[in-house]
């Protein structure tokens, strides 16, 4: 399944969607899920070597921050002066080891694109978007899917899904939660 | 790493629980044979353990699922260990044993009419008239087939059944059920989960050692 929910907006339309930065300590299902990803995060960083992480998402860098310096490379997308991640994405140089996009996927207009411009710069991922989306409540939501389809995505952008855990807050939707090689 | 062992994980939880999630989580993490997905179900309504159970069971799209309560965790063979039992001996159910982190092992069977600890005996005769008739000695951190679980209504709500301890836990309860069904268990004798005691769950489980 995948849908899409609402029609593109403008520039100026975005500007009002986007009118406050992104907290996840706002809310509880948030929270857990923040957890539950660093946790995942960090097993790959742990198993895997990591030296270098990227979060280019207009979120608080949640993860990257839990995860990084000293001992990592970090790069993030500044809270104020960020990019668009489809723009600072293609500014990434050199490929980092492992990068984490959450909950951003759901909320560009080309998503597949993005994918691939991401395994072109990175040897790991750390997905997470909502699975069984199909209302347009979230205004910030271009997207809606399940598994399955995010699962064809990864595979057409050259992803390996090496885990998935998915989290069930029973509230809405679920959050699947993937790790890529 | 092997993969594809077809096996889901599910931990149920709630918000309050989050740091031992984590933990938990981490062990699914560290098995030497990966799990297909882990299903992490937040019992937001507290709705009870039975409920959300079965709200994850229906989710579950492997042969196998795996339970995990979040305030315990799989040592790194759990589910390898536990796959390999349950495809050698043919049956739809696996438990192992597990390391007691805090407390005494409360877990008892019968014996030559003795209760011992559970730990290495092959379930048998014996054992299935305990679980019927004394009470449960398997706790839920065992492995079982998906599709029969579902066949036989997955998990009775608590003093739904009627049992020696009919106020026993809903994974007892669904235990009877797999025993009315004819289903067949399996006990893998090693070691490989902890349980941990605290707070909350100081009353031990199931039966216990006289």
């Amino acid at each position: 399944m995948r849908r899409q929910l609402r029609p593109f907006y403008s520039a100026e339309e975005l500007a009002r969607v986007y009118s406050r930065p992104y907290d996840h300590t706002r809310w509880e299902d948030h929270r857990t899920r923040i957890a539950l990803t660093t946790r995942l995060a960090r097993w790959y960083a742990d198993s895997y070597r990591v030296t270098s992480i990227a979060d280019l998402s207009c979120g608080d860098a949640a993860i990257v921050r839990a995860l990084g310096a000293p001992e990592r490379l970090c790069y993030t997308n500044d809270l104020l002066l960020g990019r668009p991640i489809e723009e600072a994405v293609l500014d990434l140089e050199p490929a980092v080891d492992l990068f984490i996009c959450t909950e951003t996927l759901e909320h560009v207009e080309r998503p597949d694109w993005l994918l691939e411009q991401i395994r072109q710069r990175a040897r790991m991922l750390i997905l997470s978007t909502p699975d069984g989306e199909t209302t347009a409540d979230n205004p910030e939501h271009y997207w809606g899917w399940d598994v399955d389809e995010i699962e064809k995505m990864l595979h057409n952008a050259g992803w390996k899904v090496d885990r998935l855990l998915l989290y069930d807050t029973q509230l809405v939707y679920r959050f699947g939660i993937w790790g890529c090689l | 790493m092997i993969s594809s062992p077809d096996v889901t994980v599910v931990i149920p939880t709630i918000y309050e629980r989050r740091e031992l999630l984590g933990r938990a989580l981490d062990s699914v993490l560290n098995q030497t044979l990966a799990p297909t997905e882990i299903i992490i179900i937040d019992d937001h309504l507290r709705e009870g353990a039975a409920t959300t159970r079965n709200k994850a069971l229906a989710q579950v799209k492997t042969r196998w699922v795996a339970w995990l309560d979040d305030d315990d965790e799989l040592l790194p063979t759990h589910i390898q260990s536990l796959v390999k039992g349950i495809r050698r001996a043919r049956a739809q159910l696996a438990y192992s044993y597990a390391q007691f982190v805090g407390g005494r092992d409360p877990l008892a069977t019968s014996v030559n009419g003795h209760l011992v600890s559970p730990f290495g005996v092959p379930f048998g005769v014996e054992q299935r008239r305990h679980l019927r008739e004394l009470g449960n000695f398997i706790p839920v951190t065992w492995l079982g087939e998906t599709e029969l679980i579902r066949k036989v209504g997955g998990f009775p709500q608590p003093n739904s059944f009627p049992a020696v301890a009919s106020g026993d836990c809903e994974d007892y309860g669904l235990l009877l059920r797999l025993l009315d069904a004819g289903a067949e268990f399996v006990h893998v004798p090693e070691v490989t989960w902890r349980y941990h005691f605290h707070g909350a769950n100081l009353g031990g489980r199931g039966g216990t050692a006289s």
